[in-house]
């Protein structure tokens, strides 16, 4: 790079890395949140496991906690 | 000292080599994309002062180039990875120039086969170093690496490139070059040490101790 100075070719440069750091952020929160998401998701089933179940031959069976006992 | 994941044989080297190589040429392609001609140069002499020839040279070619060679290690895991992505991002740069005839080269020659030079001799400097420093902590590794290589791109362009195209450097601007060479080795050789640890496993991430 040389010659005299290009205030317009600087001008590009810094809308060049503002568009590319914010394509970069932009790709890191999306990665960010769908992680998060999955995440949320594939804890939902173990809140289901810990539902009591209606029957208590069913917690029985699992060798159910003693706060399903209650009913 | 690190500890290198080796998958599988040969297959599994030349697929790295192949992402190794990789990284330097997207390396090269963004720096191509950031930095249109006239923009470092203005940057470095009217923007932030800084003496000639080689202010660009050592706080943005460099490091940048340094950026990718250090992963692209990270990623190969033997001596050569920093080679090979160092060829990649000149080879990048110097035929991006020459298919879109840049403009704004002609001071560091960065369409030309000194261009190759100059980058494959930083990371083959990268290389060097970190063999060499094998037994150190992966940071400090990263570090020496990155700053040892960056000053010797400096010298390079300095004894080889700019006589013919600028001139020679001031000797009074040596010391504030090389701090600023150094300045910027250590910011790239930091970055590239956090990001060869967080890069995904489908580039074969190592794991860094």
């Amino acid at each position: 790079m040389c010659g005299p100075a290009d205030f317009e070719a600087l001008q590009t440069c810094i809308v060049r890395v503002l568009a590319l750091s914010s394509a970069g952020l932009g790709t890191y929160v999306v990665r960010q949140t769908v992680q998060a998401l999955s995440d949320l998701r594939g804890k939902k089933p173990e809140r289901l496991e810990a539902v009591p179940a209606a029957d208590s031959c069913d917690v029985l069976a699992r060798g159910g906690h003693a706060e399903y006992s209650s009913r | 000292m690190v500890a290198w994941e080796n998958r599988a044989g040969t297959l599994g080297s030349l697929k790295r080599c192949g992402i190794a190589l990789l990284i330097g040429v997207a390396g090269g392609a963004i720096f191509l994309f950031l930095f249109p001609g006239g923009a470092l140069s203005t940057l470095m002499h009217e923007v932030l002062h800084l003496p000639g020839p080689g202010a660009g040279i050592a706080l943005v070619v460099g490091p940048i180039a340094l950026l990718c060679i250090l992963l692209a290690a990270s990623v190969l895991g033997r001596f050569g990875g920093a080679t090979l992505a160092a060829v990649g991002f000149s080879g990048m740069c110097v035929v991006v120039s020459a298919v879109l005839t840049l403009a704004g080269g002609e001071k560091g020659m960065f369409g030309s086969p000194w261009f190759i030079a100059a980058i494959g001799t930083c990371g083959l400097l990268a290389d060097i170093l970190l063999w060499a420093t094998k037994r150190a902590t992966a940071p400090l590794r990263f570090a020496v690496a990155a700053a040892g290589a960056n000053i010797g791109l400096l010298l390079f362009f300095w004894l080889l490139i700019f006589p013919r195209t600028k001139g020679w450097v001031l000797l009074q601007d040596v010391p504030v070059l090389l701090a600023v060479c150094l300045a910027g080795g250590l910011v790239a050789g930091a970055l590239g040490w956090i990001l060869s640890k967080r890069i995904p496993g489908i580039l074969f991430r190592l794991s860094v101790r």
